[in-house]
């Protein structure tokens, strides 16, 4: 019922995928050659468009360039074969060619190399209404099915007559649309208690047994079969219900840094299981990291003692600052993004203890403090800078720029001396905050001192605001730079 | 691009640097002066490797204890060393010889285990030896057959003791019949039931199945308590023998029994009937139906086979029998026969106290133990149901298997027998990396006993007892009252839990039940 988190590699499995993606990629070549006739016959321009778009024209460059990279490597290997001394046969030649023919012909790989990764489709939400492509109308008749389905399936059966018997039914009930679901039966004993345990963690989260879901997953971590990455997401969930909050960052953390995204991802690898929650790329952060990061963040925030937050936010900006050096991370936008949030925290923590020792601190010591601050919001405004460069990543950039802005200012209090609060004003901001970004506010409870803390500011409408400080305020960032 | 390469000084303004790196194809120094007049020519790969300079990146990670390790993993880059010294498998004779040897080890655990947890005597292991011995005899031909027979090369003999599929050998088997060790886990368990029959011992083949499934005899993945070199050097289909795979079904122990006893002429050599009453007490008590339940089915099975100590069934050849020729399926369907005409007579006379009421109490009564089992039995039978459905059928029928106690029962079983067996297994295959990254792991999250320690096992008999009061207003006459098919339902439950303990299906059980009871039509 569900899916055992164990990888399979059977070879049957193997075959099965291999036979269904020859099918499809056979049935969108004889599509395509159709299409690309009709496309021929009608002058339209629009035709033309539809029939480009079933090819990405990111993938098609890629794979040109593949090709490229490919012939290169020929190029290279046999040079380095001469080098070697060693005598070029022509059989040598005919086995190379062979090795790199199968590595092509394999129907999975060649299927995925023209479709975008599941991991670019996941959860990619087009928000922007330039981007929306029509949906495709374009009506195919039953017979011109037909011939295309006929002619996909003659491509595949000279392979099927090798096949067991089990292979073609299964083909031809996956032909006609139906899923095959397996008859269940007695297997090995591990295999069926290992079933049972699955099942009983599924339904006991479904029911909210937690205590009980987490004795199942604590004992299934432990069985050697099971692949920790495919049950990642469900345990810290369990964890995160038990209120254990401390061993979930912990089992996060363990998993940054047993599964690091260093390791190349190989798509022509058969992975049973959704490669997109599983490990990552070095194009690809993996979501256990992302949420690991998340989770440091929030936890840091609901520290205790204001030293203890002021620790766990450093460390937290030392671990980011080095992971944003490497490649999968440098050019994920909501690793900068945490980034920047996180300095923002860091500047909002360390502005408060300043306002609340302001009577203490004196002179230079005053300025060093001062300036911790400024440096925390000047690092926030880079990470966001870089948020904004990679990508279109979205993100309440006018919120947290507002922010930014008050709690500069919130340093320079006493010199503005200005002494109006607009509690309306104050609480229609807060509304906006929430509106635009719910997802931090919720979460993020003690992000409130950001607004909560009693600035002595005149006007809080953003707008209004930035006309009336364009002139004063690069007089007064001038010193800092310094 | 970082890299500096050592050469001559710059000595542009008195500079020192003798380090050089290239930015944009030229030749800088340490401190940004360009070398003049240097002049690189990118001349294609080629040149690079014509002068046979092959260059590698190296991606270092940090493994679980925090060093470099390059991103082959470890065991990938050590194949190529270890690999041409790693210890060979051997095959043909020597093979079979060593797979002997194991099967033989094994069975010594097997007995060790019987004696040390289930208080065997200590004679039963020179029994276990001697059925051995005498098993080997027959083995002996086949391994030191000639070898120019080539079908006893190679792997022929690896289907030897797969049994799993006994139906499916060819008729033409005669010939192959030579070349058979007929050894399989089965065969190993077979023994031992052997041993137990004449030795008298209230031992049956549900015993022996709970043994293996539930308690942990050495009997599923036994290969992991051999020694470590026999285990490297076993062909792998050996290691697929000694797995031990899918649990025995279908009467596959029944079978494997009937060869084994033929095999060693048990029959000529040993006592070998089954004491039919003890196993109808035995039964009485399972089903926790009342003494005279025992009565009745004694007498119909002397009725019908005017003895109570029946011999066991015997054959050589590979054909599953009927259900009932089996001796101890044959005794559970008397059973169960005698139980369904009892009741079925005293509902008809209207008279009696065992009538379609006391079927709806029982099933009341059954529900409530296997919703919350406190004895040995009734646990095993859960771990046995666990064992033997597969879980998505469980979900289906969405049963009592659910209930939160049957759930902390078998997440404690599980705990206590399958963990312990899997980390002793996992402790000797591991890396050192894996198995500190593992640790961590587990370190963060810890086991959770369930809070309630489960005191031990109550002894079945005490169970019984303390459920007779508990369950006294189940079976008043009133509580619920029930009709003729609560009769055959409490019939089809019995059959069920039956067929759960022997290691049959269902419908062979029921197909058993009702060759008895149209065998009593006909001889009354």
């Amino acid at each position: 019922m569900f899916q055992l988190p164990v990888i399979d590699r059977s070879s049957r499995n193997r075959k099965r995928r291999k036979i269904r993606y020859q099918y499809i990629n056979s049935l969108k070549r004889k599509y395509d050659q159709l299409n690309y006739n009709q496309s021929e016959a009608s002058v339209s321009s629009e035709a033309d468009n539809v029939t480009n778009g079933i090819l990405t024209p990111e993938n098609s460059e890629s794979s040109e360039a593949e090709a490229a990279d490919l012939e290169k490597k020929h190029r290279r290997k046999r040079r380095l074969q001469s080098v070697l001394g060693n005598a070029l046969d022509s059989s040598d030649e005919e086995l190379d060619g062979d090795e790199d023919g199968t590595d092509e012909n394999d129907p999975e790989t060649q299927f995925y190399e023209s479709h975008i990764k599941p991991q670019h489709t996941f959860e990619v939400w087009n928000v922007n209404t330039a981007l929306r492509t029509p949906i495709q109308r374009k009506k195919i008749t039953y017979n011109a099915v037909k011939k295309l389905e006929k002619a996909a399936t003659k491509s595949v059966t000279k392979k099927l007559n090798y096949q067991t018997k089990k292979l073609n039914m299964y083909f031809q009930a996956l032909k006609f649309g139906f899923d095959v679901y397996p008859k269940p039966q007695l297997s090995k004993q591990k295999t069926m208690h290992l079933a049972h345990l699955n099942q009983l963690l599924y339904t006991n989260v479904l029911n909210q047994n937690w205590e009980i879901a987490y004795r199942c997953f604590s004992i299934l971590i432990r069985l050697e079969d099971v692949d920790v990455r495919s049950l990642w997401s469900i345990g810290s969930e369990i964890l995160n219900s038990l209120g254990d909050t401390q061993s979930n960052e912990a089992y996060l953390e363990w998993l940054a840094h047993v599964f690091p995204s260093r390791v190349q991802f190989n798509q022509g690898t058969n992975y049973s299981l959704d490669p997109v929650f599983r490990c990552g790329s070095r194009t690809h952060t993996p979501t256990f990291v992302l949420t690991w990061l998340w989770t440091r963040l929030f936890i840091a925030t609901s520290g205790s003692s204001a030293v203890d937050k002021e620790k766990f936010l450093q460390s937290l900006i030392d671990r980011l600052d080095e992971m944003v050096l490497s490649p999968p991370y440098m050019d994920d936008s909501e690793i900068w993004y945490i980034f920047g949030l996180t300095h923002l925290v860091m500047a909002s923590e360390l502005s408060s203890k300043f306002r609340q020792s302001k009577d203490i601190l004196l002179g230079s010591r005053a300025d060093i403090a001062r300036n911790q601050v400024i440096q925390h919001i000047n690092n926030a405004k880079n990470c966001l800078q870089m948020c904004k460069a990679n990508s279109n990543y979205e993100f309440p950039e006018n919120v947290i720029e507002h922010q930014l802005v008050q709690l500069e200012r919130s340093l320079y209090t006493d010199e503005l001396s200005v002494n109006c609060t607009d509690e309306s004003a104050k609480s229609s901001d807060e509304d906006g905050i929430e509106h635009s970004y719910p997802n931090e506010d919720s979460n993020l409870p003690d992000v409130g001192p950001l607004d909560t803390q009693q600035y002595e500011i005149e006007n809080l409408i953003p707008e209004v605001e930035s006309a009336e400080f364009t002139v004063p305020a690069p007089i007064r960032f001038g010193y800092e730079s310094d | 691009m970082s890299t500096y390469i050592k050469g001559p000084i710059c000595g542009v303004d008195n500079c020192r640097s003798r380090l050089w790196r290239i930015i944009d194809g030229r030749r800088t120094c340490q401190y940004g002066h360009v070398m003049e007049g240097d002049v690189e020519f990118n001349d294609d790969e080629d040149d690079v490797n014509a002068m046979g300079v092959v260059t590698r990146r190296l991606n270092l990670t940090t493994n679980a204890t925090g060093n470099f390790q390059s991103s082959l993993s470890l065991s990938q880059s050590q194949r190529s060393t270890l690999g041409s010294n790693k210890t060979e498998k051997i095959y043909g004779k020597d093979g079979r010889l060593l797979f002997i040897k194991c099967f033989q080890y094994i069975l010594r655990k097997q007995t060790e285990w019987l004696i040390e947890k289930e208080n065997f005597p200590n004679s039963y292991s020179d029994l276990v030896k001697l059925i051995w011995t005498m098993h080997l005899k027959h083995i002996d031909p086949v391994l030191f057959a000639d070898n120019n027979n080539d079908r006893l090369n190679g792997h022929d003999s690896d289907e030897a003791g797969d049994d799993d599929d006994g139906n499916n050998y060819p008729v033409s088997g005669k010939r192959n019949e030579v070349g058979r060790l007929k050894l399989s886990m089965l065969s190993s368990i077979s023994i031992h039931y052997l041993a137990c029959l004449h030795l008298g011992l209230p031992i049956f083949t549900n015993d022996i199945l709970r043994w293996i499934c539930v308690d942990g005899l050495p009997y599923f993945r036994s290969h992991h308590i051999l020694p470590k070199e026999w285990q490297d050097k076993l062909p792998n289909y050996y290691l697929l023998i000694l797995d031990g795979g899918k649990p025995p079904c279908e009467l596959q122990l029944q079978h494997k029994v009937a060869q084994c006893a033929q095999i060693i002429n048990f029959k000529t050599h040993f006592r070998s009937v089954i004491p039919a009453p003890v196993l109808l007490l035995r039964l009485t008590l399972i089903e926790r139906l009342p003494g005279e339940f025992y009565f009745y089915s004694k007498r119909l099975l002397h009725l019908l086979y005017d003895n109570l100590e029946i011999p066991i069934l015997t054959y050589e050849d590979n054909h599953y029998r009927r259900p009932h020729q089996y001796t101890d399926i044959k005794i559970c369907s008397v059973f169960i026969a005698a139980v369904k005409l009892q009741l079925l007579a005293d509902q008809q006379s209207k008279a009696d106290n065992f009538d379609a009421n006391f079927a709806s109490g029982w099933l009341n009564m059954m529900k409530r133990t296997d919703e919350n089992p406190k004895d040995k039995f009734s646990k095993a039978k859960l771990i046995f149901k666990m064992t033997y459905s597969p879980a998505s059928s469980l979900v289906d029928s969405n049963s009592e298997i659910q209930s939160a106690a049957n759930t902390t029962q078998y997440l404690d079983w599980i705990e206590k027998n399958l963990l312990s067996l899997e980390e002793t297994h996992l402790e000797s295959t591991q890396t050192l990396d894996e198995k500190i990254a593992n640790r961590k792991l587990h370190n963060i999250i810890p086991l959770k006993a369930s809070p309630d320690p489960s005191s031990g096992d109550i002894a079945l008999i005490e169970d019984i007892q303390s459920g007779l009061l508990e369950f006294q207003s189940l079976y008043d006459r009133n509580a619920n009252p029930g009709n003729y098919y609560s009769i055959f339902e409490m019939v089809d439950k019995i059959t069920r839990d039956l067929s759960l303990h022997f290691g049959i299906s269902h419908d062979q059980l029921r197909a058993s039940t009702e060759h008895i009871i149209q065998n009593i039509e006909e001889t009354m």
